[in-house]
């Protein structure tokens, strides 16, 4: 009986380990990331300064996170007031954007992949954005078609913002980062 | 008693498979996006990534123009040599199943040209032996911990309409291993 009750508990250590760790490379550790209002970001994804739950989830994720030297990124999967990014509403994303060479606003899904949306448009770069004279710059997130710079959601579902700073001067640590020099995510309104 | 025993080596056992599971992790995936990049890579010298296929890549911004070049410092040290592009050029050293190694942004360019050298430490070494005293070194030398990876060369694309030279400038890239004069 004490040797059956022995193997059980290794076996539930043995299941329990395994699943922890399909877990955390799943959805990521608490501890490798960072909230600042509706931005979370992972320092040291893109150097080899990486820690091990953070590799893990990248590896898993499939994802191409910036290099160190390149940038850095932030990710938004809910709005001010902490509600998930939803297709039933439409959001404002308005600046401040922090100073860099150029920036990108991209919208996927929670796992990462682009979505076919009207206009084939699922991004926006400094550089195409159009700006309004006197005004912060502003994007519209929305499924139904908005005035002004509208980033087209899926018909329904949720899904993410990712925020791509290409030479900033943000360190690889981002501990000058706050959160009144980020865009902000305004839920302007939800379907019934 | 043996309650609490066996309770506690279901926490260590699920412990020690958890750090070596996480450990062990690296090892045993190759869907991670740079092993999926360096299968993309066929024969030597860079490979242009299509844009559909940027697009299929996991988490990736959507405005950048990639290509891939592999390496394998046992044959010499490794050069990566491009011009410039009008909005911004970065050139990432990674390692299938690890992640990225080091990256340098064509801020450190000089003469209208990105040129970097990853190296081993015994290589830069060797290279340092041979520079010539006095003479100015444009080329970025990077070391490497690592004997393998791959090179991805990034373009970003500001608008639609600058994708084709993006690309262009990705086509001209010229990357390969150098052998060293003994």
């Amino acid at each position: 009986m004490r040797f059956l009750s022995l193997i059980a508990a290794l076996l539930a250590g043995l299941v329990a380990g395994r699943g922890l760790t399909a877990l955390v490379a799943r959805d990521g550790v608490v501890f490798d990331r960072r909230q600042l209002g509706a931005w979370s970001f992972a320092p040291r994804t893109g150097s080899e300064n990486i820690d091990p739950y953070a590799r893990a989830r990248m590896l898993v994720s499939g994802e191409l996170p910036l290099a160190n030297g390149e940038g850095f990124s932030l990710v938004a999967s809910v709005d001010d007031e902490g509600e998930k990014l939803s297709a039933r509403c439409a959001y404002r994303v308005s600046g401040p954007f922090p100073a860099g060479r150029f920036w990108t606003l991209t919208l996927t899904t929670p796992d990462g992949q682009l979505i076919d949306t009207p206009l084939s448009r699922s991004s926006f770069t400094s550089a195409e954005v159009l700006r309004f004279a006197g005004e912060a710059v502003a994007m519209e997130v929305g499924s139904r078609p908005l005035a002004g710079n509208w980033l087209p959601a899926p018909a329904n579902g949720v899904f993410i913002l990712t925020l791509r700073l290409y030479e900033t001067p943000l360190s690889a640590t981002a501990t000058v980062l706050d959160r009144t020099k980020l865009p902000r995510v305004v839920r302007l309104g939800c379907a019934a | 008693m043996t309650v609490f025993l066996h309770l506690f080596i279901a926490f260590v056992v699920a412990g020690l498979v958890h750090i070596g599971g996480l450990f062990a992790l690296p090892r045993t995936t190759t869907d991670d996006v740079f092993s999926t990049l360096s299968r993309s890579v066929t024969g030597n010298g860079i490979m242009l990534i299509p844009e559909e296929r940027v697009r299929q890549l996991r988490f990736v911004d959507p405005n950048v123009a990639i290509g891939v070049c592999r390496f394998d410092l046992a044959a010499g040290p490794f050069r990566v040599r491009t011009g410039l592009s009008e909005t911004f050029l970065a050139v990432v050293f990674a390692r299938e199943q690890s992640g990225i190694i080091t990256s340098v942004s064509d801020r450190a360019a000089t003469g209208g040209a990105l040129d970097v050298v990853l190296a081993t430490a015994e290589q830069l070494r060797r290279i340092a032996e041979l520079d010539e005293s006095g003479e100015a070194i444009e080329e970025i030398r990077v070391p490497s911990p690592y004997r393998t990876g791959i090179a991805i060369i990034k373009v970003l694309v500001d608008r639609p309409s600058g994708r084709a030279n993006a690309e262009n400038v990705l086509r001209a890239v010229q990357c390969g291993s150098e052998a060293l004069p003994s």
